[in-house]
């Protein structure tokens, strides 16, 4: 059965959308990322203009992420001081990254380096948390106890000496709350310069910059992706007019209950074996991105608009 | 002899004039209809058929083409190596004018019927429309070739564009006439709006009729609701978009309470 996307002006299969938004809503909760990254190219290949695209996803995040944070708050996996903190740090960095945008257009490298940042940011982030995932596994399997506290390194110490310390109880960590707002900032940025709402990014950050816990960080994540896309859906719905609703409600339909599964499947796996997945869902998307770089396209023309989503 | 010189001018101004009410009563003969003019989008839209049909003149070649009556200008990016060996959008570019939707069907290649400056006089045929379609910046006449090329393709990838030989089925009409008949699948990407199917008779490298009818595609119902709110009303609509979505985020959380808490 079909049905007509009024703001995308195409027709598709009802049953495609639910299938996507299943699957990705999935990952959301699993791993705690919006999954625009996956999910706008996707739409893309289902004959969605790219603006449209990049903005409705935007909005079926915002359904997938209340629903995952709700399920990770029933959990007790909410760090909402922490999320909050990430939150204020997001928004500056995201203003700072759209003016960063601006001057790359005016200098005519935008798209090179918005890629390259991309590929950079994502074959980092995938190969990092691989190798930490594996290299704790196997440390796990040889002692077969948990690894005991490591002393304080002098990172760890010059951290600790930062000013205005605070306690994230639900993290169960101590830090100046300056820390979360300078990696609230930088991913805020980067999100804004990739044009992605920045979970991949921020996960990562949350467990081996503020060392907190994987479970907590997934619901953290969620819940500060859900506030980052109620503001992008409704700056594309009213500057770009680029939401299509009928879209969403489609694409929310199969995300909301992924979003539920996949935080019950979550809830099954052990922090590493989470975040070997992830890096490797990171990884398989950093290879796919440097193959369409470096093949020929069939095209050498594309639609304009649009972003990596 | 005045009598008779003046009844022979009488007759010749006569033959002259039935002649010529014969050949403009010929060219007015063309006529051209489409089935489905009024195209409606509704929720279950998924695109349609409209065929052209009409009378003409026996012996003659046809164009038959269907393209949007408003033409705008479409910004594309283009893609070239970066660094040596990364693809990457190097530049946007506008080509103008161009129709958002273009079919064309001919009873021979459009090559063979009319020559370069009457296929770009009418748009017929992909070289007829690419030679009115100007790009900016100006490319090099290479360039120029490769990217028209490219953006037809990508036209054609949408369903937007089309051109085919054959598929216009010609039968002899009683009146002495022939009739003409030809389906288009009409896509469903083609946006809202007005489009006019032209058909075209050639006979000795020259258009010698053409004939026209108008084809409305609307939106209807919850389409043209939902457009017309995200288009006028973006605020509301946005805020409804956000709304739907956090309601429905809490209400599936509340429907998996059980197997979410445990």
């Amino acid at each position: 059965m079909y049905i007509y996307l009024p703001v995308a002006h195409t027709s598709v299969n009802i049953l495609i959308p639910i299938a996507l938004g299943l699957s990705v809503g999935l990952l959301s909760g699993l791993f705690g990322v919006g999954g625009g990254f996956l999910m706008t190219p996707l739409l893309i290949m289902l004959g969605i203009p790219p603006t449209v695209a990049a903005a409705t996803d935007s909005n079926q995040i915002v359904a997938a992420s209340t629903s995952g944070t709700f399920a990770h708050w029933r959990l007790g996996n909410v760090d909402f001081k922490m999320g909050s903190v990430l939150l204020v740090g997001g928004f500056g960095g995201g203003l700072a990254g759209v003016q960063f945008i601006k001057v790359l257009k005016a200098m005519g490298n935008a798209d090179f380096v918005i890629k390259l940042t991309y590929v950079l940011m994502l074959g980092i982030v995938g190969s990092y948390m691989f190798a930490e995932s594996v290299a704790a596994i196997r440390r796990r399997k040889k002692e077969h106890v948990e690894a005991a506290p490591k002393p304080d390194s002098r990172f760890t110490r010059f951290l600790k000496s930062l000013p205005f310390q605070m306690e994230f109880q639900k993290s169960g960590v101590t830090h100046s709350v300056l820390l979360p707002g300078f990696f609230g900032v930088f991913v805020g940025l980067l999100a804004a310069v990739m044009g992605v709402g920045g979970g991949f990014l921020l996960v990562p950050v949350m467990v081996y910059m503020l060392r907190m816990p994987m479970h907590v960080v997934v619901g953290t994540s969620l819940f500060q992706i859900l506030f980052n896309c109620v503001e992008v859906t409704f700056l594309q719905a009213y500057t770009n007019h680029t939401v299509d609703f009928m879209l969403a409600l489609l694409l929310l339909v199969g995300s909301t209950l992924g979003a539920q599964v996949g935080t019950i499947f979550g809830r099954k796996l052990k922090g590493e074996q989470l975040k070997i997945l992830l890096a490797i869902l990171v990884l398989a998307v950093t290879v796919k991105m440097i193959t369409d770089l470096t093949l020929t396209p069939d095209l050498l023309l594309g639609p304009a608009g649009g972003h990596g989503g | 002899m005045r009598y008779l010189l003046t009844k022979s001018i009488i007759v010749l101004t006569l033959t002259v004039l039935l002649l010529v009410c014969l050949t403009s009563g010929a060219w007015a003969a063309m006529t051209a209809k489409a089935n489905h003019d009024d195209i409606q989008m509704n929720l279950t839209y998924h695109g349609s058929t409209v065929s052209v049909s009409g009378v003409t003149d026996p012996g003659v070649d046809l164009f038959v083409k269907v393209t949007s009556t408003a033409k705008a200008e479409e910004k594309m990016m283009r893609k070239d190596k970066e660094a040596g060996f990364l693809w990457m959008n190097v530049e946007q570019i506008e080509l103008n004018p161009v129709p958002e939707v273009y079919l064309i069907r001919s009873t021979k290649p459009p090559e063979e019927l009319l020559d370069a400056s009457q296929l770009k006089a009418e748009s017929l045929g992909y070289a007829g429309l690419e030679e009115n379609i100007e790009i900016s910046p100006q490319p090099s006449p290479e360039q120029r070739k490769s990217l028209l090329g490219d953006f037809i393709k990508y036209k054609e990838s949408l369903g937007v564009y089309s051109q085919s030989v054959g598929g216009i089925e010609i039968n002899p009409d009683p009146s002495g006439q022939q009739t003409y008949h030809t389906i288009f699948d009409w896509p469903y990407q083609a946006p809202p709006g007005d489009y006019v199917a032209t058909a075209y008779a050639v006979k000795n490298g020259k258009i010698v009729d053409k004939a026209d009818c108008k084809i409305t595609v609307e939106e209807t119902g919850a389409v043209k609701t939902l457009d017309d709110m995200a288009q006028n009303n973006a605020a509301l609509y946005g805020t409804l978009a956000i709304g739907v979505s956090l309601t429905a985020g809490f209400g599936v959380g509340l429907v998996f309470k059980g197997g979410g808490s445990h």
